[in-house]
């Protein structure tokens, strides 16, 4: 997809947003900051800081009017939401850390939500409808240190599949995928300015990721909440051959998460990341801790 | 003045349904009996993605639709205000869904202060 198609789609869903009374009628604000003991194929252990900070705002666009009755309608939602997103991973030595990855994004997303089946109607796992969500994104990416930085303008889909226990209001396992494309547009990069030069050229990509969440209470025990799959695909589109040869075209990205209880975990992540590209297995045992707890 | 956590049909409700294990089993309910658990945080049920932020907060999206799904299968409540629309109803829920802030007794006061109970009409 060229990219003049995806900017006049960025700006036609920003003049769409425009166009209608500007001020939100939600927001959204996350703070969290996760303490981390992290492990690399070296073998020494970092502590780290993973954290991220959220503000999003949204706007209704199908609100019937109401018909005056008492029940509720069914539900068929179009919604307008925006906002940014900063997260990544700090540790003393920048050098050592396995997940040296920090990102900025911003975002405009149009969200379309359909109602669920009621138990009467839902006897099989797959009664429900996929839930879709598009949007354009304009993304600053760069590692710890910030030597290697990039901004990335593009266009993102997600969207989420329950896989329903018949007869109930729960899911046996979720899958959410997110497909986005965009330019890409070099800032700093040492390993492509060696083989490239100083003229860093923007560059379309393709960002893949699919992520699999499974119930494992029942075959675990009771410490065991779930299990989180997920792999990340990053794809450089028509990479010139010398960025072929040197393998940064192409950066894949596994994760595995067991979620136990107390907010405890045990993660494994093998691959690399566009900022990240030392090919890595890391072992992490850690919590999540909750900022607003300690009134910060 | 804030919400309390009692027993009345919105809390009942939001704990039965949140909790009971042929309804949307976020929760164990021994860990967390109904009088003790109006404090519990919403980011804590079984719902979150925790091993990547890459889906942005999506998840409540699906959860809140589950949970209205719910509400209005078991307990058939209407609308405190004729004027209300599920639409602003369900943004109220994935909003608190998405909270790394709100708790049940959060939830309960949403669902209170848009629904109408058996025990109201």
């Amino acid at each position: 997809m060229p990219i003049s198609k995806i900017r006049w789609a960025l700006g036609s869903l920003a003049a769409l947003m425009l166009a209608f009374p500007a001020h939100a009628d939600g927001q959204e604000e996350k703070r969290l900051v996760s303490p981390i003991v992290v492990t690399g194929d070296s073998g020494s252990a970092v502590l780290g800081l993973a954290y991220e900070f959220k503000r999003k705002s949204s706007r209704d666009f199908s609100n019937p009017a109401a018909d005056g009755g008492d029940d509720w309608e069914e539900i068929d939602t179009d919604k307008l939401e925006w906002g940014y997103t900063l997260k990544g991973t700090i540790t003393g030595d920048p050098e050592n850390n396995p997940e040296n990855f920090m990102e900025f994004d911003l975002f405009l997303n149009y969200v379309k939500l359909a109602d669920l089946k009621s138990i009467s109607d839902c006897q099989s796992i797959t009664c429900d409808p996929w839930q879709h969500q598009f949007g354009g994104v304009y993304k600053y990416e760069a590692d710890q240190s910030l030597d290697d930085k990039q901004t990335v303008l593009g266009l993102r889909y997600l969207s989420h599949y329950g896989f329903r226990v018949p007869g109930t209001y729960k899911t046996s396992s979720d899958l959410y995928l997110s497909v986005a494309f965009g330019e890409v547009t070099p800032i700093a990069d040492g390993e492509r300015q060696q083989i490239l030069g100083d003229a860093l050229e923007p560059f379309n990509r393709w960002d893949l990721q699919a992520l699999y969440k499974v119930r494992v209470d029942q075959l675990l025990g009771d410490y065991a909440e779930d299990l989180e799959l997920s792999y990340r695909y990053f794809s450089e589109v028509d990479a010139p051959e010398v960025i072929e040869q040197a393998e940064l075209d192409r950066f894949g990205h596994a994760k595995a998460v067991l979620n136990l209880k107390n907010n405890m975990f045990i993660a494994y992540t093998d691959g690399e990341l566009p900022l990240d590209r030392a090919a890595d297995s890391t072992f992490k045992l850690g919590w999540n801790w909750d900022l607003a707890a300690l009134g910060l | 003045m804030s919400y309390e956590w009692r027993n009345n049909l919105a809390c009942l409700a939001t704990y039965k349904i949140l909790s009971g294990q042929n309804k949307m089993d976020q929760f164990d309910s021994e860990d967390y009996p109904l009088a003790q658990a109006g404090d519990l945080k919403l980011k804590n049920l079984r719902f979150r993605i925790t091993s990547t932020s890459n889906f942005d907060g999506y998840e409540a999206k699906p959860t809140a639709l589950m949970f209205f799904r719910a509400l209005r299968d078991d307990y058939s409540p209407k609308k405190e205000q004729r004027e209300m629309t599920s639409e602003q109803f369900l943004g109220e829920l994935i909003e608190l869904f998405a909270s790394d802030e709100k708790t049940l007794t959060d939830l309960a006061s949403t669902v209170d202060r848009f629904c109408k109970f058996e025990d109201e009409f």
